[in-house]
């Protein structure tokens, strides 16, 4: 089992690295040591003209030796203010990775996935209350200025450093 | 952490219990290890020390949710010491420990019926296109003959057998397309009734409609 998950993930990693020019919001995705394929790192950037724009927010992906029957683990390690993501812990409350995981998925996909969650938030379930409440009573001017300023804080330098 | 709770409409199980039992006053959750502490002595009078650990029998997610917020109460007191690697560790037993109570807990669809993958069919080599590759394991099937060989699910999309059974051990769909296929499980037929019976009303009223309109 292990050896198939091993199998899988070399040729994701290669697909990836074919890849690497098509996606415009994945500054990296990448296994941390090149002799561990069952932990990975990525690096988001926010979309232009979003709240998060000019952020690099760093992922750990943690793959399971089940994989991809269960689906990887993946937290923010930079610190994101978002309402499905968890303030302290980086934990990503996201449907595929969860209850819809299925294992057509791939690292890439849900990495675009997860970009996508940024500029689509799910005020209705929340890991962080304060930003899906200014969402959810409406006032899209305070939350966009709250997420510019901790995407200022915490994610325009050299993320390399948390 | 205790906010948790609110968010998902349930009930805190701390403060249902400081409301009910706690000698030690203050209603709202304090984060104070003499606080904590006592209570776990009390808790572990009722239920044996061991029954909180994995066990075999399968822990109850309360439980791992319960030590989640118990390393998260230290992790909120040590926060002013600053000692990053510590917190790092604290951060990611937590987060250990709240997917372990999502992965003991109901997941995703139920697995598939017993009798639906013991009956899967066999799909022959001629039947599968050149470069079509099994979507689990990202194989190309022709390339790799030492295995239990291909099959299909209703909604013909192939997959090799290894790859599939264990998946559908856990869930009853199609990895590449959802489709649902039969299930053992009381509640999921149970809903699936109730989703035909519902369907054939709405189709019935619509009958009704064009006849009497």
């Amino acid at each position: 089992m292990s050896s198939a998950v091993h199998r899988r993930m070399l040729k994701e990693y290669m697909a990836i690295q074919k890849n690497a020019a098509t996606r415009p919001h994945l500054e990296l995705l990448e296994p941390i040591q090149e002799d561990d394929l069952l932990h990975w790192q990525a690096i988001l950037l926010g979309t232009a003209d979003s709240a998060y724009e000019g952020g690099r927010f760093k992922l750990d992906i943690v793959i399971p030796t089940s994989y991809p029957i269960q689906s990887p683990t993946i937290r923010f390690v930079t610190k994101i203010c978002h309402p499905n993501v968890h303030f302290k812990t980086g934990e990503i409350c996201l449907d595929i990775l969860k209850s819809e995981w299925t294992p057509a998925w791939t690292l890439e996909s849900v990495c675009v996935a997860i970009s996508s969650l940024l500029t689509n938030p799910e005020p209705s379930s929340p890991l962080n209350c304060d930003a899906a409440n200014l969402l959810r009573c409406g006032d899209t001017a305070g939350y966009n200025s709250l997420v510019k300023m901790y995407t200022a804080l915490y994610a325009t330098g050299d993320c390399d450093e948390e | 952490m205790a906010s948790y709770y609110d968010d998902h409409s349930l009930e805190d199980p701390f403060k249902a219990r400081k409301k009910t039992s706690n000698p030690y006053g203050g209603s709202s959750f304090n984060p104070d290890l003499s606080h904590f502490m006592p209570r776990e002595e009390t808790e572990s009078t009722s239920s044996s020390p061991s029954s909180r650990l994995p066990s075999a029998s399968g822990p109850a997610v309360a439980d791992f949710r319960r030590l989640a917020e118990m390393f998260g109460v230290f992790r909120e007191r040590e926060e002013p010491l600053g000692d990053e690697a510590h917190q790092e560790f604290l951060d990611n037993l937590i987060t250990q420990l709240m997917d372990e109570a999502g992965a003991s807990g109901k997941h995703g669809p139920p697995p598939a019926s017993k009798s639906f993958i013991r009956d899967l069919p066999f799909v022959p080599q001629k039947d599968l296109k050149r470069d079509e590759a099994c979507i689990i394991c990202n194989e190309n099937f022709q390339e790799n003959e030492s295995r239990a060989g291909v099959t299909k699910l209703p909604c013909k999309h192939h997959f090799d057998r290894d790859c599939i059974v264990p998946w559908l051990e856990l869930h009853n769909n199609c990895p590449a397309c959802r489709a649902e296929v039969p299930s053992d499980d009381p509640e999921w037929n149970r809903k699936k009734r109730e989703a035909e019976l519902a369907k054939y009303a709405a189709e019935a009223e619509v009958d009704q409609d064009w006849m009497y309109s």
